[in-house]
């Protein structure tokens, strides 16, 4: 009686949140810009003054070997991406960073303070894979052929021009796959994010290695479908046939080419490695110029705004789905559990067992790569079918426990009125486990839509995969992931506050005593109406 | 009328009831007496199907329940039953309790349900607490509010199970009062009770249940006066008589104190002469005997006639011949006179307990 509305102390935290986040892009800015003193980072002008300093390389990637042959003192640094490997240079945990030219000559186009030292060995091929089936192998065959054309009449060299040398690559003019006519089959290409050779802007995505593919579909009549997806989900989603090619500058290697069929390279590079400008040579900014060019950049450019707000889209609709749909499944499950067969008794348990035995992230990919491997299933809705499962699961674990509360006897009581056990469930024990299961309901709701964060390995973008997009693009950490966690901060909270309204609805005490006290008013009057004509 | 024909319920190793045969007419009240796990629940709650039984049949006005073609809402909906655990619905109102199923389950309009409610609450003496919830309530007045949910659905039978077991002996009355009302309605009822003096007055039947069935059956004066077979006997007796042994000199005075205590809320004893009971084992059997023995072996045996309104007290221990009424414990043996009468004493060597004091205590 008289709660205030579960909402409420969130939203007076949310100044406090942005007033944090605002202290931490500061400390960022200034990290970035100077994060030591400018004569304790240490100038690199030649490789020999490279001999036992740190290297930051990219896990997964080739370019180990030829920094090693070169460099054989130098120490590596692994990094999961890019812009973690650009900041790391920055901040002078690492003094060089290994990469291929193209990249990096994205980098330096986003980044003054640092410049390109040297290039070092030149056989890094980069090729499309493809499935290992018989589809996949007359595939490689025809891009293999296609290549060898269109390097013979100079188109790749075009390419590469347009697309390495390119300043602004949103600006980029580029064939259009969408709009490709099948009249040969169609290929479904898996991407990451990886500038120049493949990068999203706004709903499509574009890139050295997709404008290439394209002109290739093209040609031979394909039409094609572009999916991104963690880098990790990658290969394993074409070696599984879920994607029939896949892209996004992958090394040709003996190890990868048993698993997959590889086209000839579509780039040769070289690896070349970046170092830091010295102090006087680059410019150091303002923080306000700095958060203002960083909010830009995040925000504003290519409209990246609207990546966020899909990924929002697709954050929301994997939630509210899956907690209207696990309701409606845990809450079902429970009443056909209650029958109290035991051969129910058995498979719920096995279910929950199986269900709640794995990590999510690997229910998901069970799902996306065995279970509807073969279906032609968009990596959200697989999502939603694996999140669920997992909440129904929940959710009937909910139920059973509140249930579990009230004592047995005052359905005993109710089956002796007359009460069928339906009725008795609805009108006597289900009011009263209901206090009991909201709590954790709520619980149940906020770590559902932070655990949604893990649905790019099934190629679904939301919010958290946006951001690593917009991450990979501006090499900026920071900036993107407070957005993300603020955005994510936000949606739990409105969650919670719509969940919490219901809860007050449904507290049986309040509702119930305003009814009565209506009916006793009723009564009261109608038999004094009654009364009155006596007198 | 309900009758039992052959009904046997087992769980898993135990076999409760073996082989029930009765016959309930309309407008009898049985009372259900029996030593602890004689399957006298277990029979109720067979009645109204809350247990399924193993083989046999019930019929109720010739309708056999136990089949699965029958509708056993409507059978239960004229079976009213009142728990030992009261049992009341935590999340309504009092009055909503008495409310929810003549809405949900006799389609009666809101209204109609709230005027008879408050009209049965009225009758069992609650109509004050109508809006108050069942945990703001005490234990009597929770049976009382059970017993006026069961009356709104208007039953034909009514089974009590235990009512007062849980109750504090204060609110035994209480309950006891709304119950003798009901006995007055006409309705068959069927009650499992310890209390027998509450049974006597209002039963015209009595099962005494023992080895898996209705051992023996008959009026209250047969049952609780001349009971013919033997573990009858024997149970009657037991709820009759208070036999307490006192081995060592450090025994429990005060579980003994309880007990007796216990005894006379059973057998509703009056106030005073419970008084005078408790004072009597006091000075009698600890201090003037008790205190006296260094091994003691006492044996004591309080037996309440409810017709006669009298207890005999009646006390033996072994040891040398010793007769305390010849002592000098003036002071205790004044007491005692305050308390009892008739106070005799004898002696025979031929006895292991050798000495008696018999008195009959005042009411």
């Amino acid at each position: 009686m008289g709660k205030k509305p579960a909402g409420r102390p969130a939203w007076l935290l949310l100044p406090a949140v942005c007033l944090l986040a605002g202290f931490l892009l500061a400390g960022c800015s200034a990290g970035n810009a100077q994060s030591a003193p400018p004569d304790e980072l240490k100038t690199i002008r030649s490789r020999e003054d490279l001999a036992g300093c740190g290297i930051a390389i990219l896990t997964g990637a080739n370019f180990e070997d030829a920094v090693m042959e070169a460099m054989p003192e130098s120490e590596l640094l692994f990094y999961n991406d890019i812009a973690d490997m650009v900041n790391a240079l920055k901040g002078g945990k690492a003094d060089a960073l290994a990469m291929d030219r193209p990249a990096a000559g994205r980098i330096l186009a986003e980044n003054d303070s640092l410049a390109l030292l040297t290039g070092l060995s030149d056989d890094l091929q980069y090729g499309y894979v493809f499935t290992k089936n018989d589809f996949g192998a007359r595939l490689a065959e025809e891009v293999s052929a296609f290549l060898r054309e269109k390097t013979a009449d100079g188109s790749v060299a075009a390419l590469q021009k347009k697309w390495f040398e390119s300043g602004n690559l949103s600006s980029v003019e580029t064939e259009d796959y969408k709009a490709l006519p099948n009249t040969a089959g169609a290929i479904h290409l898996a991407v990451d994010e990886y500038p120049p050779f493949v990068l999203r802007v706004g709903d499509r995505c574009l890139g050295y290695e997709v404008e290439l593919f394209t002109l290739f579909c093209r040609e031979r009549g394909y039409a094609l479908e572009v999916t991104q997806m963690n880098s990790d989900a990658l290969l394993p989603s074409v070696q599984s046939g879920k994607c029939d090619a896949g892209a996004s500058a992958l090394a040709i290697s003996e190890e990868r080419a048993e698993k997959l069929y590889f086209s000839e390279a579509s780039y040769i590079s070289d690896t070349v490695l970046l170092v830091r400008k010295a102090a006087d040579e680059s410019a150091p900014s303002g923080f306000i110029e700095s958060f203002a060019d960083r909010f830009r950049r995040s925000f504003l450019e290519e409209s990246r705004w609207k990546l966020f707000a899909e990924g929002i889209f697709i954050t929301l609709s994997v939630t509210v789905l899956s907690v209207l749909l696990g309701t409606a499944l845990g809450f079902y499950g429970f009443l056909l559990y209650r029958k109290e067969s035991p051969g129910m008794r058995v498979i719920a348990d096995a279910a929950l067992a199986l269900i709640h035995g794995m990590p999510i992230v690997v229910l998901l990919l069970i799902l996306y790569y065995l279970v509807f491997g073969k279906v032609k299933i968009s990596g959200a809705a697989v999502a939603i079918f694996g999140f669920t499962l997992s909440f129904g699961a929940s959710v009937f674990e909910m139920i059973r426990a509140g249930a579990s509360v009230i004592p047995a006897g005052q359905m005993e009581a109710a089956y002796s009125l007359g009460y069928s056990d339906r009725d008795a469930f609805f009108r006597v024990l289900f009011p009263q486990a209901l206090p009991h299961i909201m709590p954790k309901y709520k619980g149940g709701i906020s770590s559902l839509i932070k655990d949604t964060a893990i649905v790019g390995y099934v190629a679904a973008l939301d919010v958290t995969k946006m951001g690593d997009i917009i991450r990979a693009r501006t090499y900026d950490a920071f900036f993107p992931l407070i957005a993300v966690a603020v955005i994510y901060f936000l949606l739990a909270e409105l969650l919670i506050f719509i969940v919490g309204r219901i809860e007050v609805n449904t507290d049986p005490k309040q509702r119930r005593k305003k009814q009565l006290l209506d009916l006793i008013e009723e009564t009261k009057s109608r038999s004094e109406r009654m009364k009155g004509p006596e007198k | 009328m309900i009758e039992l024909v052959h009904l046997r319920k087992e769980y898993g190793d135990a076999v409760p009831l073996k082989d029930v045969n009765a016959v309930i007419n309309d407008g009898d009240i049985v009372s259900v007496i029996g030593p602890s796990g004689a399957g006298k629940s277990t029979l109720l709650r067979c009645i109204n199907m809350l247990e399924k039984p193993t083989s046999g049949q019930i019929l109720v006005n010739g309708e056999d329940i136990t089949s699965p073609l029958c509708d056993l809402g409507k059978v239960r909906q004229k079976m009213g039953m009142v728990f030992q655990a009261f049992n009341l619905f935590g999340h309504l109102t009092v009055i909503e309790n008495i409310m929810m199923a003549q809405v949900d389950l006799l389609g009666k309009s809101r209204q109609e349900a709230y005027e008879r409610g408050m009209h049965l609450l009225r009758t069992v003496g609650l109509y004050e607490r109508a809006l108050s919830y069942p945990d703001e309530l005490s234990g009597g007045q929770k049976q009382r509010v059970a017993i006026a949910r069961t009356l709104a659905m208007d039953p034909d039978t009514i089974l009590l199970d235990e009512p007062t077991n849980a109750l504090d002996p204060a609110m035994v009355g209480e309950v006891q009062a709304v119950i003798r009302e009901l006995a007055k309605m006409g309705k068959t009822m069927m009650i499992v009770t310890h209390e027998m003096n509450f049974a006597r007055a209002i039963c015209n039947r009595v099962f005494y249940m023992d080895e898996g069935g209705i051992y023996e059956e008959g009026t209250p004066e047969q049952i609780f006066d001349h009971p013919s077979r033997r573990k009858t006997r024997m149970f009657i007796k037991m709820l009759k008589v208070l036999e307490l042994e006192i081995h060592e000199q450090t025994y429990d005075f005060l579980g003994m104190q309880s007990q007796i205590e216990h005894y006379c809320n059973k057998n509703q004893i009056p106030y005073r002469m419970t008084v005078h009971i408790h004072l009597a084992f006091e000075e009698m059997v600890q201090q003037m005997i008790v205190a006296r023995m260094e091994h003691p072996d006492v044996r004591v045996t309080i037996e309440y006639s409810a017709d006669h309104e009298r207890t005999d007290f009646v006390v033996q221990y072994g040891g040398e011949s010793y007769d305390p009424t010849d002592s000098e414990d003036q002071l205790e043996l004044s007491v005692l006179r305050s308390a009892a009468e008739d106070i005799r004493y004898s002696w025979s060597s031929e006895k292991r307990l050798g000495n008696t004091v018999s008195m009959i205590i005042l009411p």
